[in-house]
């Protein structure tokens, strides 16, 4: 179904096939990151909303 | 290295927050009359008031002003907390808010005034979209001055969708509103037909996305875990879920378009991506409630934590939906019915409205140093709310459902078994009646929201400026090169911005160019001629009441729909139309083929004279209000000549002094009009000094509904 529709448009594949490798390799690069960065970095961004409250002290001012 | 004192601005937190829930009552109020007006015409109170005038101010209510000022609070609340810092400045913050304010207020008194751009969600005039961009820049500018002068190195995950958010919203903002003015509050968009509908969906489809969802997905990535007092449950996932949602919304729009003029091809691309969507939308939702394993049990006892599932649920249901939806078997028979209407208060009542009510209930305590006043009220309200939403929602899958299938039913012999509209609206009109009590239930609960507010806000002492201590940042080690280059981005909040930037417009890009610059996407057709002046002036009565919030101008390839209305709808036809009216719900039906004598959807012009004037007098059963204003009031011809030169500006090929001759065109096609109306008996006493029947607005519009689709088959038109 897809051939019968992108055939009637000129070029029309090329959009197509573009922006999934972009995406892809986008996706890709993303993916690969996650699964190497390290896990200590991970962790303190996991924590950033909620230690904070450790290191402050409420008052009213 | 020694700790720096410092405060937090808790009183930028607290205006937004009054604002949200004053305006959240406001929208729900409005969005409860315009449920009633379609069982009950009557409640169409005065011209200011009807359905068409109303609605795109219940929309705005609800999107921008509470949605819009939630968004804000939570913003202003997490921002400080996160970077450890104030914000920027208080000036700006002022600014931001009053300035969003003026904008609701402006919205407020020009749309029931009927002025309009008639694009959905989009629909306020031009002075107030450059007051929006500005705002907008204010809102830019205070953020990334707070990130410059944090103390925290690192940017969590919800300030890259605070970033996505206002990089995003400000690209959509401006370039849809590209409009040429022809006076202080009408303007003509500088798109015309399946562009501007590419555009406006575009915008209309990413509004939704970088609105309704990617500030969400910041503000429950920071307050999920603050309410269940645990991190997140993976913030790989977070990573992750946060790129491939920003890359693959943005493209998702022309969903919006199936079966209609758009080139196959770009309505392929918006299937592809909308069904891809489910992903990322999938890992932000479940990335939300996995955060609450092994404690699921405090759900049972927090408030709190139960309008956080139940909203976070409500958004992975809508984003199942949403891509299945866009599949192109099931678009034909949900697009156009109130199927959509439920899809999107899934949204809005699930998902936003139940993540502000939580966030609510967390701030005003905290921020004015006490408990909430009644836990008990809160769970009323969360049932209330629920109740509620559950009781306009599935009516309103059941109607959609209803008049899909009604609209589609064809007898043994080939007719259709429906081929009188109104049985498909009347069939309908018990679940709009459960709709609008749903929508009531779900008022009430905010009104209960409200009153245990101020109860704990009386009960407590406001902190206007809160006390903190942190580390001074590092710089020189800020920028330090090194690291992953993902790190760097994370560090660097205008690379982040940048990245956002260049995602989005990847997509952007691919659907807008190819559509603009080649020929072959907009064929035109050679019998497609301008708008005479009458209809120009009849357009914009069309716009000015919001015709186009009930009424279709767009006909799909279905033999139910060519059998119905006529010809379906080519983009050839929509060349002069700046801006474009397909309109995207059918409560009444498609007009499109109004004009075409060919057509079963043929109206003389005696048929359109009593139908404004009385509709059940012409359709018994109709819901549509009376237009009697439009007998009342001379068709207004000061800006013809603006108007005219604005759209010859925009591309309509108006001949050089087109203007001069414009008001006699107008007085001589209004009389034919009139006197055709007057040949078949009809006609309408003026009041002392009022306009005779050649001079009334109505005749304006009925000649542009007649021009509707009469240049298809101009020969056996001008034969009959």
């Amino acid at each position: 179904m897809f051939n019968e529709l992108l055939d009637k448009v000129e070029g029309a594949d090329i959009w197509m096939i573009a922006s999934l490798s972009i995406f892809l390799a986008f996706f890709i690069g993303v993916t690969i990151y996650v699964v190497y960065v390290k896990k200590d970095h991970i962790q303190k961004m996991k924590n950033l909303p909620l230690d904070q409250e450790a290191n402050l002290e409420r008052s009213a001012i | 290295m020694q700790k720096e004192q410092f405060n937090y601005d808790n009183r930028i937190v607290k205006k937004f927050a009054i604002a949200t829930v004053l305006w959240g009552i406001v929208g729900m109020l409005v969005g409860v009359i315009i449920a009633t007006q379609l069982f009950l015409p009557q409640a169409n109170f005065t011209e200011y008031l009807t359905f068409g005038r109303i609605r795109p101010l219940h929309t705005n209510a609800v999107i921008f002003a509470f949605v819009g000022n939630a968004i804000f609070m939570g913003v202003y609340h997490s921002l400080q907390r996160l970077l450890k810092t104030r914000m920027f400045s208080d000036a700006l913050s002022n600014i931001h808010f009053w300035g969003w304010q003026l904008i609701i207020v402006a919205a407020a008194i020009t749309l029931p005034l009927g002025l309009s751009t008639s694009k959905e969600y989009a629909e306020l005039e031009w002075p107030i979209d450059i007051l929006i961009a500005l705002i907008w820049v204010v809102f830019g500018w205070n953020m990334f001055g707070t990130i410059f002068k944090r103390r925290e190195k690192h940017l969590y995950v919800a300030i890259w969708f605070y970033i996505a958010t206002f990089v995003t919203v400000a690209v959509l903002h401006i370039v849809n509103s590209f409009a040429v003015p022809a006076g202080l509050f009408k303007s003509y968009s500088l798109y015309a037909g399946v562009q501007d509908a590419l555009v406006q969906w575009w915008y209309g489809h990413n509004a939704v996305a970088f609105f309704l969802t990617t500030p969400f997905l910041g503000l429950m990535y920071y307050y999920m875990p603050k309410m269940a007092n645990r991190p997140i449950y993976s913030y790989k996932l977070s990573i992750l879920h946060f790129w491939s949602l920003i890359f693959l919304y943005i493209w998702a729009g022309p969903h919006h378009l199936l079966y209609s003029s758009l080139p196959d091809w770009a309505q392929s691309v918006g299937v592809a991506f909308s069904i891809m969507l489910i992903a990322p939308s999938w890992g932000g939702m479940l990335n939300g409630l996995l955060t609450l394993r092994g404690a699921w049990d405090k759900v049972r006892d927090d408030v709190l934590l139960k309008f956080m599932v139940v909203g976070i649920t409500c958004y992975g249901m809508a984003t199942f939906e949403g891509p299945t939806l866009s599949l192109k078997n099931v678009n034909k028979i949900a697009h156009f019915t109130d199927w959509i209407v439920a899809h999107v208060h899934v949204g809005a009542l699930g998902w936003n409205g139940f993540l502000v009510f939580a966030m609510l209930y967390y701030i005003i305590p905290k921020i004015w140093n006490t408990r909430l006043y009644s836990k008990k009220a809160a769970n009323s309200h969360f049932w209330i709310a629920t109740l509620g939403m559950i009781l306009y929602v599935i009516p309103m899958y059941v109607s959609g459902w209803t008049q899909g299938q009604m609209w589609k039913a064809f007898t043994a012999d080939g007719f259709l078994q429906y081929s009188n509209f109104l049985d498909t609206t009347t069939r309908i009109l018990p679940m709009h009646m459960m709709r609008a009590l749903g929508g009531l239930l779900y008022l009430t609960g905010a009104i209960l929201m409200a009153w245990n507010l101020i109860k704990t806000a009386k009960g407590g002492a406001f902190i206007a400026n809160e006390g903190a201590e942190a580390y001074p940042l590092d710089k020189a080690n800020l920028h330090k090169s090194g690291g992953h280059w993902h790190g760097v981005i994370e560090r660097r909040p205008v690379r982040m911005l940048i990245f956002s930037l260049i995602v989005i417009l990847i997509g952007t890009l691919i659907e807008f160019v190819p559509m603009f610059l080649v020929q072959s996407n907009v064929k035109t057709i050679e019998s497609v001629r301008p708008y005479t002046p009458l209809e120009i002036e009849g357009r914009d009565v069309y716009i000015k009441e919001g015709c186009n919030s009930c009424h279709s101008q767009l006909v799909r390839p279905f033999r139910s729909e060519t059998l119905r209305y006529g010809d379906y709808s080519k983009s050839g036809e929509f060349v002069y139309d700046h801006p474009f009216l397909w309109g995207s719900k059918r409560t009444g039906p498609d007009l499109s083929r109004g004009g075409d004598k060919t057509s079963k959807s043929y109206k003389t012009a005696d048929w359109h004279f009593n139908h404004m004037y009385d509709p059940r007098s012409t359709s018994p059963g109709s819901i549509m209000p009376p237009y009697t204003w439009l007998f009342e009031k001379t068709i207004n011809t000061d800006k013809l000549s603006s108007k005219i030169s604005a759209l010859r500006s925009v591309g309509v090929p108006y001949p050089e002094g087109y203007e001069d001759g414009a008001l006699d065109l107008l007085e001589e096609q209004a009389k034919q009009i009139a006197e055709d109306i007057r040949s078949k008996g009809y006609d309408i006493a003026s009041e002392e000094g009022g306009p005779t029947l050649e001079d009334m607005e109505i005749v304006a519009l009925i000649a542009y509904l007649q021009k509707l689709g009469s240049d298809i088959h101009p020969t056996e038109t001008a034969q009959k």
